[in-house]
């Protein structure tokens, strides 16, 4: 039973949210995220994601109620995207420059399924070293390098978006 | 109207060590336009006279003009090319209203980046929410991401299949004028065009 603080089963399954100033485009072809995205924003201790598996169903099923779970909670932008990532490469690619990311499940007001990646965004976004960057761009490169555009999102089966049981 | 910032100051003279380019001349000029106001500061002439509608239309106009004023500088087709992207980037359905304009500063770092480095391929284009500019280029699996920041910094990284099919990363924080002798060792032309 996964409650509010702890530590999400490994691997989990999670979504971030990116605007498109933060993806690699060129033009209307969109790449792949940038290191940018996965910077964080100063007033967060914790790189925010939604968790997949505190919803019931497929896969695609899960993916698709973590995306209309975002669109619900915040106003998304029509050319928006949103990268999905497994916790156990966010942990692989983390240890490689000294880190130990964790994915922790903190419910917020408009999305009970958030959670808040620990222990990867830079220390100081004022001062980001080389190995942060490093650890930003493979970040970008590899762990989060699947993403869906609105179309892709629009193309994932609907589902009825229950709550696992083993969340409480 | 007058835009006064009271940021970084204006640049120093280039240490002279070797033959000088027609690039490095245009960079010279460039930074001389931007040189420091009385008080230290640095002053910008920016006529937003004609400027109506949002905050963020504003800043729209005021970046396209400061692009525009400065076409001269840039390969040809550049200036109309960049206009456009930073028109798509700050249109509605792309801009996210909890990041921070791209500053007139990180405008003119992001300038002197494409100057310094003699970039003959646009950049696409991004931010990193908190005023910067980002530019970016791609040739296969070779990526370089440069975000140009508001301090008159550039901060970069690339990843670069290297001849015996190697990935290597590097990356590092930098003055844009740096940028051409530190990126020489990754073969930058493959995303610079030269």
């Amino acid at each position: 039973m996964v409650s509010k603080g702890d530590e999400l089963p490994n691997p989990s399954t999670v979504v971030r949210y990116v605007g498109l100033n933060q993806m690699e485009h060129y033009g209307d072809n969109v790449v792949g995220p940038l290191p940018t995205a996965f910077e964080g924003r100063a007033t967060d201790d914790s790189l925010s994601v939604t968790w997949c598996e505190y919803f019931v169903g497929h896969p695609d099923h899960k993916l698709r109620c973590a995306i209309e779970t975002i669109r619900s909670s915040m106003n998304v932008k029509r050319k928006a995207c949103f990268c999905v990532a497994r916790t156990d490469d966010l942990a692989a690619a983390g240890a490689t420059f000294g880190r130990a990311p964790r994915a922790v499940y903190l419910p917020v007001p408009r999305n009970d399924a958030h959670a808040g990646i620990y222990d990867v965004m830079p220390a100081d976004l004022e001062a980001i070293t080389e190995g942060e960057l490093k650890l930003l761009e493979l970040l970008a490169r590899e762990a989060w390098s699947r993403f869906l555009t609105r179309e892709m999102a629009d193309a994932l089966p609907l589902a009825q978006c229950e709550k696992s049981p083993d969340v409480s | 109207m007058t835009y006064v910032d009271t940021g970084r100051l204006g640049y120093g003279t280039q240490a002279s060590g070797g033959s000088s380019s027609f690039a490095d001349t245009v960079v010279d000029g460039f930074r001389r336009m931007l040189s420091p106001g009385q008080a230290g500061r640095v002053v910008l002439k920016v006529d937003r006279t004609r400027s109506t509608g949002t905050d963020r239309e504003r800043r729209l106009e005021e970046i396209q003009r400061f692009i525009s004023s400065n076409s001269m500088h840039l390969p040809k087709g550049f200036a109309v090319g960049l206009n456009g992207q930073f028109a798509n980037m700050m249109a509605d359905d792309a801009w996210e209203e909890v990041d921070a304009y791209p500053s007139m500063h990180s405008l003119e770092t992001f300038l002197l980046m494409l100057l310094s480095t003699k970039a003959t391929q646009r950049p696409g284009i991004g931010t990193n929410g908190r005023g910067s500019i980002t530019a970016f280029w791609r040739d296969g699996e070779n990526r370089l991401t440069i975000d140009c920041l508001p301090s008159g910094n550039t901060r970069w990284v690339l990843t670069r299949v290297n001849a015996k099919g190697e990935v290597e990363r590097a990356a590092a924080e930098c003055q844009p004028d740096r940028l051409c002798e530190v990126l020489n060792a990754y073969g930058p032309e493959v995303w610079f065009g030269q």
